[in-house]
């Protein structure tokens, strides 16, 4: 038997400024093992609903993560809505499903640079995130933030977009559609990215139902499994949404995922802006929350659980949220198993973690 | 437009029942969601175990007053052990024979069990 | 000569790399060359802020009526309001920008500004002034303005219908129709006038010297009903407005029809200052 040596990875890493460390077991130059840790940041927000009235909780949840920040805006004050019986008007869902997917580009466009930066393509990496640059203009545009937006609430939309900005919003991204479409064949095409990528790290369907992966990762592997099919939240079944689904179950296959979702997310876009029907953007909520909600949204990193238990007061009881990389990181420690060291960047990227999200 | 409501489908089950329940759910194909603690008061936990079918989110809704130990899913579900270790770190519920136990030390927190209530 | 040998062999390889498959982002790279940068020489070329940008909070001093209902939205408690001193502060550091503060002003003296704060290497806080009020028992309560001077009161006009109760920010009203009975919780009151502004009635005022249906069951000022609402379906619009303001739920709009329940509606008028194509008037029953 080879003999065995354990590294340590993270909790600062250069490919990563996240704060999971895995100790790595390894045989020779493979990792046989892998044993994450994480809760080096655990923020406790769940807590603070006990002395933030549900208004203030959908900041605070929204605070959970940078990239999916409307998502969980979304999910809290869905699962709040849920809770107090309200049904919000049909503008703000096609706002709300419009925002959504915008911010699905802007993540994927950032997790697709990070991945560049993580088999050492730096050059790759800035122009994605320059393209990124504009979407994250059209936030700051569109609903005063570039990253922590504020503008969902418990009852709708806090201010309305008109249609002339959304019609601009769209405009602007099919005009961005080449610019993406030039940097997305590099990860296709390229020799040396696909040195890096295919057949790294395979999550068969099998393996990837048994870990209950989620999102882009399980996709990836072939498993239908989109929240955006149920309907339950958005307007996706009124814009005849189709998932993506790659069958190779590799990092290619997932980061093709997560490319042509890219593309998607233009179109839903665009259908939505077509689409969206005039009124009001919100509608007025009771002043205390009773009962409990329990709903799922497909974020860009996959789908993330919200749970609101009211208590019969503005305070609620409990506040739950599972995010999408608390659930791949079985996953991620599955891919681990076999693979070079050499890979290990790229396979902890590959499941587009956000620890902070995890920690909430 | 038509809506489509989540469904909300919430039942309980007893501490002597979780394992075989967990167990049906695995053999018809059933994928685990999330595991959460609820502190209801000061003598009750609920944990919630919710899984998912064909995008349906079924919950199973366990009580158990506080100090009670429960059975580890990690068996059938080995991914829970991200969910048991949190709430046996948070809430201070102590899971038996979980095929991953952080013994505590999943989450580097300043004070044990923060949100055990303080009696 | 070598130049041009130099530059021909350099395009070749590029070529010929590019067909084995590598070299992808070559004419990305070579494109970039000749644009614009991406970047802005950021102190010399400024940032342009769009008009929804949340920059920072500003104060209308003098309107402030110290209410405090900014410092009790403030999900970061970065406000604190001291109303006897006059004081308003905020932590800029603790401050999120997420504009709670300013939708819930009553008196809409708060403003998202779309400039940020001058970045500094201590935790700023600012303190602005605003006009001071006395402790509520003190009597020489000199800076207060006349038309908050006193609690709330209301006078036997009042119809009970209950929409005060909908518009206090701070839930210090309440009102049973039944019993005919008003009442103002003063240490709750952050005398914002939101509920004056909304009365359908003006029977609501600060200090006013009806002793109001608050203590007794005023038998004397019972609301005689004189008139409903009506609509003109000229106008209407079926948008609903008017049955979300109906404070006794007597308005009932589906699709293109209006409907009032005569026996529930108790003249209150709300309906007919929601209206937002005055379609609604009010007839003597």
């Amino acid at each position: 038997m080879a003999k065995r040596t354990i590294i340590p990875f993270g909790p600062q890493h250069p490919v990563l400024p996240e704060p999971i460390h895995l100790d790595l077991v390894l045989e020779d130059e493979t990792v046989v093992d892998a044993i994450p840790s994480i809760g080096y940041i655990h923020r406790g927000l769940e807590k603070l609903c006990e002395i933030k009235d549900f208004n203030q909780m959908v900041y605070v949840i929204e605070r959970i993560c940078g990239i999916c920040s409307f998502g969980h805006g979304w999910g809290a004050s869905a699962s709040i809505e849920g809770a107090m019986g309200v049904e919000i008007p049909e503008r703000a869902e096609y706002l709300r499903t419009i925002l959504h997917e915008l911010s699905r580009i802007h993540s994927h466009l950032l997790w697709l640079g990070l991945m560049a930066d993580a088999f050492g393509f730096e050059s790759l990496f800035n122009h994605c995130w320059r393209v990124r640059e504009t979407v994250l203009d059209l936030f700051e545009k569109n609903t005063g933030g570039r990253v922590i937006f504020s503008i969902c609430k418990a009852g709708g939309m806090r201010k309305d977009i008109s249609n002339e900005n959304l019609k601009e919003m769209a405009d602007t991204l099919n005009e961005l559609k080449a610019e993406i479409k030039e940097l997305t064949d590099v990860f296709i095409n390229d020799a040396s990215v696909q040195n890096r990528m295919t057949g790294v790290g395979v999550l068969t369907k099998e393996e990837a139902i048994e870990l209950c992966a989620v999102g882009p990762t399980v996709r990836g592997s072939g498993v239908v499994q989109d929240l955006r099919l149920t309907g339950n939240h958005g307007v996706y079944h009124e814009l005849g949404f189709e998932p993506v689904v790659e069958e190779a179950g590799d990092c290619m296959a997932r980061t093709k995922v997560r490319i042509r979702e890219v593309f998607q997310s233009i179109e839903l876009i665009g259908k939505a802006v077509a689409k969206i029907p005039d009124g009001p953007v919100d509608c007025k909520v009771p002043k205390t929350v009773d009962g409990e909600f329990a709903i799922r949204m497909e974020q860009p990193r996959g789908e993330a659980f919200y749970y609101a238990k009211g208590a019969g007061t503005k305070f609620l009881k409990r506040m739950r949220v599972r995010t999408p990389t608390n659930i791949n990181v079985p996953a991620l420690v599955k891919m681990l198993g076999g693979s070079d060291l050499a890979d290990v960047p790229v396979l902890v990227l590959t499941i587009d973690p956000c620890i902070s999200c995890t920690e909430r | 437009m038509e809506r489509i409501p989540a469904v909300q489908n919430f039942e309980s089950v007893e501490v002597s029942d979780l394992i075989s329940k967990v167990a049906d759910f695995k053999a018809e194909g059933y994928r685990l969601v999330q595991i959460c603690g609820v502190n209801l008061d000061d003598d009750t936990y609920e944990i919630l175990y919710s899984f998912d079918k064909d995008h349906v989110l079924t919950n199973l809704r366990l009580d158990i007053a506080i100090g009670t130990e429960v059975e580890s899913i990690t068996g059938i579900y080995w991914a829970a052990f991200v969910y048991e270790n949190e709430v046996h770190d948070l809430f201070g519920v102590k899971f038996n024979h979980s095929a991953l136990d952080y013994q505590g030390t999943f989450f580097k927190i300043s004070e044990e069990t923060p949100w055990k209530p303080k009696k | 000569m070598i130049l041009i040998v130099l530059v021909v062999a350099a395009l070749l390889c590029m070529i010929i790399t590019d067909r084995l498959g590598f070299f992808k982002f070559g004419r990305t790279i070579l494109g970039s060359i000749s644009k614009k940068t991406a970047c802005r020489m950021y102190p010399v070329v400024p940032r342009e802020w769009q008009e929804r940008t949340r920059g920072s909070v500003s104060i209308d001093g003098p309107n402030c009526i110290g209410c405090g209902i900014c410092a009790n939205v403030c999900p970061t408690n970065a406000i604190e309001v001291d109303k006897a001193e006059g004081k308003w502060t905020i932590h800029r550091m603790q401050c999120v920008q997420c504009s709670a503060c300013v939708d819930n002003c009553p008196k809409k003296c708060l403003t998202m500004e779309n400039q940020y704060t001058i970045p500094d290497v201590v935790k700023i806080v600012d303190t602005y002034d605003i006009p001071a009020k006395a402790a509520k028992k003190a009597s020489d309560g000199a800076a207060a303005p006349a038309e908050t001077d006193g609690d709330l009161t209301c006078a036997d006009t009042c119809i009970f219908c209950g929409l005060c109760v909908k518009a206090c920010p701070t839930d210090a009203i309440t009102v049973d129709r039944k019993e005919k009975l008003w009442k103002v919780d003063t240490e709750a009151c952050v005398k914002c006038g939101a509920c004056i502004d909304k009365c359908p009635k003006k029977s609501l005022s600060f200090g006013g010297t009806a002793p109001a249906a608050s203590t007794a069951p005023a038998a004397a000022a019972a609301p005689v009903k004189k008139s409903i609402a009506a609509v003109d379906e000229e106008k209407c619009i079926y948008c609903a407005a008017c049955e979300n303001e109906c404070p006794e739920d007597a308005i009932k709009v589906d699709g293109t029809e209006w409907k009032l329940d005569e026996e529930k509606c108790i003249g209150c008028e709300a309906c007919v200052s929601v209206c937002p194509t005055e379609a609604i008037s009010m007839k003597e029953v």
